[in-house]
């Protein structure tokens, strides 16, 4: 009776054993800019001069690779793994052991992926940025809302000053779409 | 046996502490600390900064305050970034200190949605007079306007919080507030008042969003979400200079005035000053 529950335990495991699902161990990669998704904007100066610079931004991506067992392999393991200690019994049992468990080790099967990771970079080369609209903000709380970058991405800063009184700076930001970013604070 | 007992939970709850405790690496180079008002950090709610936290990975310590207090943490480099409901004074500009106005949030006047205890409070409209009687002391019953004869309970916030010294500037031109309750964070006067029927104060009006047991009056037939409403405040970052660009402390100010913090401000009947 007894040795009957212990054989049908075994059955049981064994079937269990063999019906799981192959181990899988996800392994995370390099990391690498995906697509651009806009730009990232900059003031550079030259001899008094403010120019406007921009830079792609990439959301950041990541490999992934999944590592798996070949299933047939498995079933080697498992008559190994029952045969265990019956093996470990006999003196030679160790090396008999070894020789099985590396034959059921198997093959890796590795599948290649790429994930999104939720940050952004900066990508790619910087460029100039001519035609964008700027919002000019002065520190008395003046907004000036009708200024463009030239073809070079210069900012007219004489043509901003004349708009405005006695100010302390300028706070420069760029309008994208329903978006506006802040650049620089510029002091007079 | 206890004192086993008590050394297995102890390196239970230590290895549990140890095993939860999110190990975050991108997160680990990468922090700001950030010196909020209070009254905006409710307007604007926690979500946003968990959302920053998430696309962005940047870590950020937050100190909610008074204005002053969160300027003063920027002055005495406690803070990176301030957002404060006060106007930055010329002498700090000159020394650096550079202020980023970018969203207007009207002053609401707000009561308990009872006047008396079960007597609900009749009044949605008050005329500015009527307002600055109230909160000057000349006007103490709700009797006197409509209500239940039941005292007219002035709760407002510190006298160094920004929503005080606007509302002060703004609605009551400078003349005292008269009150019979103060209390130290501005965001605090909402549930005062939820709690007491007959009671009257005022606060940011993105604050108020979802605040049940209130009552929002209209002033001169004017609501806080419209935009010709009178009485304002001007949220503004606070930085001490120009930041290099792509910092965590300019990210942070462009995630503000971002699509995401100008749907927020919209969302809450705040005004985008910049757009």
């Amino acid at each position: 009776m007894k040795i009957n529950k212990i054989r049908s335990l075994f059955l049981f495991f064994l079937i269990i054993f063999c019906a799981a699902n192959a181990e899988a161990e996800i392994v995370k990669g390099e990391k690498f800019a995906g697509e651009e998704i806009t730009y990232a904007y900059k003031l550079e100066t030259n001899a008094d001069q403010y120019f406007l610079v921009k830079q792609p931004i990439c959301r950041e991506m990541q490999e992934e690779i999944e590592i798996y067992k070949e299933k047939k392999k498995r079933v080697i393991g498992a008559v190994a793994a029952l045969a265990t200690p019956a093996l470990m019994s006999n003196p030679y049992g160790y090396f008999v052991l070894q020789k099985a468990w590396l034959a059921a080790a198997g093959k890796d099967k590795k599948h290649y992926g790429n994930v999104q990771i939720d940050r952004i970079i900066l990508c790619g080369e910087q460029e100039p940025g001519p035609g964008e609209k700027l919002i000019i903000q002065t520190s008395g709380m003046k907004i000036i809302r009708d200024i463009v970058t030239d073809s070079n991405g210069l900012i007219d800063l004489k043509g901003i000053a004349q708009k405005t009184g006695d100010e302390i700076y300028f706070n420069i930001f760029i309008k994208k779409e329903d978006s506006i970013f802040y650049l620089s604070t510029i002091y007079l | 046996m206890k004192k086993y007992i008590s050394v297995f939970l102890f390196s239970f709850l230590l290895s549990l502490l140890f095993f939860t405790f999110p190990v975050l690496p991108s997160y680990a180079n990468t922090s700001i600390r950030f010196a909020c008002s209070s009254q905006i950090a409710k307007a604007y709610g926690k979500e946003i900064l968990i959302d920053f936290r998430k696309f962005f990975g940047i870590y950020v310590q937050v100190y909610n305050g008074p204005s002053h207090k969160a300027l003063d943490r920027l002055v005495n480099d406690v803070s990176d970034i301030a957002l404060i409901s006060l106007r930055v004074p010329d002498e700090l500009k000159k020394k650096g200190y550079i202020e980023i106005p970018f969203c207007q949030d009207s002053i609401a006047v707000f009561t308990n949605v009872d006047s008396g205890p079960g007597t609900p409070c009749p009044l949605s409209n008050l005329s500015l007079n009527q307002v600055r009687d109230i909160f000057s002391g000349r006007l103490s019953n709700w009797k006197e306007l409509g209500g239940a004869d039941q005292k007219i309970e002035v709760i407002v916030p510190g006298e160094e919080t920004g929503a005080y010294q606007n509302f002060r500037m703004t609605v009551m031109q400078m003349e005292k507030i008269e009150y019979d309750i103060i209390v130290d964070r501005s965001v605090a006067v909402i549930e005062e008042v939820q709690e007491k029927p007959g009671s009257i104060s005022f606060m940011t009006n993105g604050a108020l969003t979802g605040e049940e047991s209130i009552k929002i009056l209209t002033i001169d037939e004017l609501s806080p979400k419209d935009k010709a409403y009178p009485f304002k405040q001007i949220y503004s970052f606070v930085i001490k200079r120009d930041p290099a660009p792509y910092t965590s402390v300019k990210t942070m100010i462009n995630f503000g005035l971002s699509h995401y913090g100008l749907t927020i401000m919209r969302e809450k009947g705040m005004f985008p000053i910049l757009e």
